[in-house]
């Protein structure tokens, strides 16, 4: 696949919706390529029967809905649209190990430079670069020009320097789809495979991580294969004898009954489950025995050299147990182990590295071997991952999970780097890509190692959060909140916690959401909309007479038919209704709101207060002492000015001095007084 | 949330108006809740799935949820108890 064009699927996995604008700013800045990407994407969503990306003609918005973006997951997941026209030197190098390792044809170097698609010449380069490799392991790379190649040396080398380059493939993008397309493995048997591994999970109580998950099957069928293809057995280096009684590898045996292989070569596979890393175990760890206790010696000596104290030592004690469970099948059977992380970590904490170096001798006199630098490093950044942990805040504006498909030290250091990093986000834990479900309603945002198939916002992070990504990830998240408004009010709510009556709390929150929510226009015309009206001269009348209520309210609906703000329709509506409803049209005490509505003729906004110096008789018999004839131009312009009229009719004050005001200037001076503080709400 | 409506017979200020007020007093005294003008040919319809009425038009029929004065509330007369009427039963 295209670097092109995974970035940009993944980077809709990660967005949701998006448009053109944002996506030419992020990762393709060439239109036309955009849109050769996305045909090509559309082209794969359509042959699998999925709904395509779509693209807003008129305003360049992307939307990807939840079938688009499955496919999109597993177009990343599977490799789906993979070209493998080529193959790096690097993978081919591995390609071919594995090939020799689990063939007993001996292949020719045709068949070899067939396979990774080379020609001759180049093949012969790749595999005098193999027997380079394969020497410094005493194994040795042999040909014949009958019998072709073929490997050869101790088993136990053999099968270490295999599976190595089995989980080198894997780690590499599309490794699986190499495998898988040069035919060295059987989906079905693959797929079993990992069925059982999932039952073994629950029959010994362990969670293996998503990577082992996903890798294991592949590692133990190609393993089958090698030993089906290879008479050479398996010489362990070590004393079975112990091992052999242990329940949990007696089970795991059995896991391979049908594979007709021999006691020993099932050991071998039990033992590649055993040492996996796992997320979670309940295998019984006894704080008694001996490892249990050369742990806590550990622990107390790193404490010591420490300049910060360990928290909750005990609890520490447990997940450097858990973690040790299968480190001790590594480091005792001296399995492969890879750490990706272990130049990075110690660049980036050496004094941790140092540290933990000094203090595991107690552990490694304990398992009676030594420890290597990889597993070194995964015990550094338990504790380093122990340190960053800080006291349990009790409140959020945010949760979020961690997906990690690594072992519980990876996780675990990236949990409590995010942790360190969002003191405002509550992390609920970090999960294996297969059981983040279960939680994925609970939180707000994902960070993952890995793109997923989820409607939650999603952070693709690294493993391993050096400096400059750790300052990408907040920008990204930064970025993200200014962009939802409801979840920039809440992390304003958060931020103003202590200033907010707790049970204000919702209600703050919201009145946030709708102010962001405005966009810039509505927002202007809100503020123009809240404008008072602003009363003049030509807006108050006075009336000394006392008149039937109709030639009052003519006398006061005059101005605006003489201003062009009403037709005569609208003033003949507005008796109509007034004769009918006076006692319902009111605006303060004794002061009455005559009013139609707009689509009854109004050109524009308008009033007339009438203030009766002598009460005039309303048609529901009581007396007005102010009558505000109303010309509405829209359902909401007035209503500011309406409730500010109220307050000044409701207030005994400012109500007296409007009635008794001698002349219009007067009346003004009250009316249009501002209050303090909003009178629109 | 409780949902209040307002809604008025003829005119278009005075439901708007009176709901603009309650809502007012209603963030003063704390009380959360979504407060709505309503037209009154749709009232009906509102009414099932409202709290607390507001009526600022004539009565023409009994409704279901309690129902208080809207001219109250403009006037003063009678705001007090509409006001501790519609507190209590936003609350409950």
């Amino acid at each position: 696949m295209k670097k092109e064009v995974s970035d940009l699927v993944l980077y809709f996995l990660e967005h949701h919706s998006s448009s053109v604008t944002a996506v030419e700013e992020e990762v393709c800045r060439n239109k036309r390529s955009l849109q050769a990407c996305i045909d090509d994407v559309n082209q794969y969503l359509i042959k699998e029967n999925r709904e395509v990306i779509r693209i807003d003609t008129m305003n360049g918005n992307i939307t990807i809905n939840e079938s688009t973006r499955e496919g999109l997951y597993y177009i990343l997941k599977h490799g789906k649209m993979i070209e493998l026209n080529y193959i790096a030197p690097e993978m081919r190098e591995s390609l071919l190990l594995i090939k020799l390792c689990i063939t007993d044809e001996n292949p020719a170097l045709q068949d070899l430079a067939d396979l990774v698609q080379v020609s001759k010449n180049t093949a012969l380069q790749d595999l005098k670069r193999i027997k380079n490799i394969l020497s410094e392991k005493l194994i040795e790379l042999n040909y014949t020009r009958k019998n072709g190649y073929s490997v050869s040396g101790e088993e136990f080398k053999i099968r270490k320097l295999f599976i190595e380059e089995i989980k080198r493939v894997l780690a590499a993008q599309f490794g699986f789809s190499f495998l898988w397309r040069l035919g060295f493995l059987n989906k079905e048997d693959i797929f079993f495979l990992r069925q059982r591994l999932i039952n073994m999970e629950k029959k010994l109580s362990i969670a293996l991580t998503d990577e082992q998950i996903d890798d294991l099957p592949v590692v133990l069928y190609l393993l089958i294969q090698r030993m089906k293809h290879s008479n050479a057995s398996w010489q362990a280096e070590f004393d079975l004898a112990d091992m052999e009684q242990s329940n949990e590898i007696q089970t795991l045996k059995r896991m391979f009954w049908d594979s007709h292989l021999d006691d020993e070569d099932k050991t071998y596979l039990a033992l590649q489950v055993l040492s996996s890393n796992m997320l979670e175990s309940v295998l019984a760890i006894s704080s008694s025995n001996e490892l249990s206790m050369a742990v806590r010696t550990t622990i107390d000596m790193v404490d010591t050299q420490l300049a910060t104290n360990l928290l909750n030592k005990t609890e520490l004690l447990t997940k450097i147990l858990l973690h040790l469970r299968p480190a001790i099948y590594r480091i005792r059977f001296n399995l492969p182990i890879q750490n990706p992380l272990t130049e990075q970590f110690i660049a980036e904490y050496p004094a941790m590295f140092a540290i933990i170096s000094k203090s595991v001798f107690p552990i490694e006199k304990c398992i009676d071997a030594s420890i290597s630098k990889e597993e070194l490093v995964y015990l550094a950044m338990i504790i380093q991952a122990w340190i960053y942990r800080t006291e349990e805040k009790q409140e959020y504006a945010f949760r979020a999970l961690v997906v990690c498909r690594n072992g519980t030290s990876v996780s675990k250091l990236l949990l409590e780097t995010l942790k360190d990093m969002f003191s405002h986000i509550q992390f609920m834990g970090a999960y294996a890509e297969r059981h983040f479900k279960e939680h994925e309603q609970e939180v707000d945002f994902i960070f993952s190692t890995v793109p997923l198939n989820t409607p939650k916002k999603t952070f693709i992070v690294k493993p391993f959060l050096n400096r400059a990504a750790r300052l990408e990830i907040r920008n990204a998240i930064d970025k993200h909140i200014n962009h939802n408004a409801d979840k920039k009010a809440r992390e304003l709510t958060y931020y103003l916690k202590e200033h907010i009556n707790e049970e204000n709390y919702q209600f703050v929150h919201d009145k946030i959401v709708d102010f962001f929510n405005k966009s810039p226009n509505l927002k202007m015309e809100r503020s123009t909309n809240s404008r008072l009206f602003s009363f003049k001269k030509e807006h108050i009348l006075f009336l000394d007479e006392t008149i039937h209520w109709q030639d009052a309210l003519a006398f006061a609906i005059k101005p605006l038919l003489s201003r062009g703000s009403i037709t005569k329709n609208y003033s003949q509506k507005l008796y109509e209704i007034f004769e009918r409803e006076s006692d319902r049209m009111m605006l303060g005490p004794h002061v009455y709101l005559p009013h139609a509505q707009p689509s009854d003729g109004v050109h524009k906004q308008d009033f007339s207060i009438l203030i009766c110096r002598n009460q005039i008789q309303m048609p529901d018999t009581r007396f007005a002492k102010i009558i505000v004839v109303l010309a509405p131009s829209d359902y909401h312009l007035h209503v500011p000015t309406l409730l500010h009229l109220n307050e000044l009719f409701l207030e005994e004050d400012s109500f007296n001095k409007i009635v008794s005001a001698l002349n219009t200037e007067d009346a003004l001076k009250i009316i249009n007084k501002e209050k303090g503080g909003d009178p629109h709400e | 949330m409780k949902t209040v409506i307002v809604a008025c017979g003829s005119g278009v200020a005075t439901s708007q108006t009176v709901a603009s007020k309650v809502k007012k007093i209603l963030n003063e005294n704390g009380v959360k809740a979504n407060v709505e003008a309503v037209d009154i040919k749709s009232l009906d319809q509102y009414i099932k799935t409202s709290h607390v009425y507001i009526a600022i038009t004539k009565a023409k029929k009994e409704y279901d949820i309690p129902t208080l004065n809207g001219i109250a509330f403009l006037t003063g007369m009678g705001m007090k108890e509409e006001t501790e009427k519609l507190i209590s039963l936003l609350k409950s």
